[in-house]
């Protein structure tokens, strides 16, 4: 039923199922994860061209208002466990975004629990979050190669405060390649939001086992 | 209408490869079909790592002057590869670009000014593209009083509104548009340029979407876009548009590029 509404992008639909669901008293995070999973086969959908980036954006904005309609139930409940941490940012140098804004969307369909940190951002914000938030990846997109500068330094910084070793490094946008991916010592590389997000399922699966 | 020629532009991945190779001819190649096709400029992008990018412009600025008489629209978000390639230019260039951004207005305004180049003004600052009009204009105002500041007269500004995916909000159109009718009524002699295939990000049939927004940015007042002139599609919109405008005299440009088998059905036109 919700897979259904969302991709055929019925936002009324989604939204009274949801509200009929919650007063039947169905459990929020079963209905969260129902959500989520509806998010995977439009990302899949995306992915393999049937859909379009309008329609995922809708999709994403249809599942905002979802996690709206749920969260008092969630609060009651235990915690959401997310099934991986990722701090995302467009480093210091460029300000592209929708790559980015992309493959944060795709990854919290999949239940990613997605910092991101947005444009031209200072090497110091992307420390503090690691941090605050022990990230099981870290992500740098660019379009631009102004980034590539400030990505080096921000990874730097990373390996002399120890905080290196903790999460996986990844890179990608536009004019990212493996001679960048080497530069700046990241784990995996890509132009392709879709690889990036089997990536981070393909990595949470192995450290989960 | 000056057409800013748009394909030497080494984040697209065959320009690269020649620009690594220093594959001259190719380069050249892209050069001369856009001079014939009706380009005023030639953009050129090296595009490639900040400690290689000075020699590949300055490379690319020598190879492209050796066959073209045109002039270059320098196009780098790094200082030092303008100054370069601004010392081996032919003729005064336009520079790709300057923006609220920090240390890119300090760095890239004296280089405007001491050689007297014309340049590229992004309605953007550090914290990305403004999403509504207002603010895009706040950012053109602080440029246009940092050009005027550095005695740069408004009629050598090109201000980019700067254009996003419709797919991702829909008055990105809009909100470009009307960026260019505030400045013009602040500003009336700047000009205005804008890539177009943004708008069309993610949506299917992109030509379609770029064509029909041409046409109407060109109505809003866009006069040096940056477009690939060997597309035959955009050159007759281009031209179109520009007639039904009333800014071409006679109708004698429409007519010439029919002559020239340059609009209407490529085998039917003489």
């Amino acid at each position: 039923m919700l897979v259904n509404g969302f991709v055929e992008l019925k936002r009324d639909e989604v939204l009274e199922t949801v509200k009929g669901r919650v007063e039947q008293g169905d459990d929020a995070l079963k209905i969260l994860d129902d959500a989520r999973h509806a998010m995977t086969v439009v990302g899949d959908k995306f992915q393999e061209g049937t859909l379009f980036l309008a329609e995922m954006m809708l999709s994403a904005e249809i599942f905002k208002e979802v996690v709206t309609i749920l969260q008092p139930g969630m609060d009651k409940a235990r915690p959401s466990e997310s099934i991986g941490k990722i701090v995302l940012a467009t480093p210091k140098g460029d300000i592209h975004d929708l790559g980015k804004d992309i493959f944060a969307t795709l990854l919290i369909a999949q239940g990613f629990d997605v910092h991101n940190l947005g444009v031209d951002v200072d090497p110091s914000k992307v420390v503090d979050t690691v941090r605050e938030v022990k990230p099981d990846f870290v992500g740098f997109s660019a379009l631009i190669t102004t980034a590539f500068a400030s990505m080096k330094k921000t990874t730097d910084i990373l390996i002399s405060e120890d905080l290196r070793g903790s999460f996986k490094l990844m890179v990608g946008g536009g004019v990212t390649n493996s001679v960048l991916k080497d530069h700046v010592g990241a784990d995996f590389q890509t132009i392709d939001a879709m690889e990036g997000v089997s990536y981070c399922l393909k990595t949470m699966k192995e450290k989960n086992q | 209408m000056k057409i800013i020629g748009e394909k030497i532009n080494g984040t697209l991945k065959l320009v690269r490869k020649a620009v690594e190779e220093k594959d001259e001819a190719f380069i050249q190649d892209l050069a001369k079909q856009q001079a014939d096709a009706g380009a005023y400029w030639l953009d050129v992008n090296a595009g490639t790592l900040p400690e290689h990018e000075p020699d590949d412009l300055v490379w690319l600025v020598r190879t492209v002057q050796e066959v073209v008489d045109l002039p270059l629209c320098l196009d780098s978000a790094n200082v030092e590869a303008l100054k370069a390639a601004v010392k081996a230019v032919k003729k005064t260039p336009l520079i790709n670009s300057i923006s609220g951004e920090s240390g890119r207005l300090e760095g890239v305004l004296p280089l405007v000014k001491d050689h007297d180049c014309e340049v590229i003004a992004l309605a953007m600052d550090g914290n990305g593209i403004p999403a509504d009009v207002e603010s895009r204009l706040a950012v053109v105002k602080s440029l246009i009083a940092e050009t005027r500041n550095a005695g740069i007269s408004d009629d050598r500004i090109y201000i980019d509104p700067l254009v996003t995916a419709l797919a991702t909000g829909i008055q990105s159109g809009q909100v470009a548009f009307k960026t260019m009718e505030a400045t013009r009524l602040e500003f009336p002699d700047v000009h205005f340029t804008m890539g177009l295939s943004n708008i069309s990000f993610g949506l299917p049939e992109r030509k379609v979407v770029n064509k029909t927004f041409l046409a109407l940015a060109i109505a809003a007042g866009l006069d040096a876009p940056i477009l690939d002139p060997l597309d035959r599609d955009l050159m007759e919109i281009l031209l179109t548009s520009e007639m039904v405008l009333g800014n071409d005299n006679y109708c004698l440009n429409y007519i010439k590029a029919f002559r020239e088998g340059k609009i209407g059905n490529k085998t039917d036109s003489k």
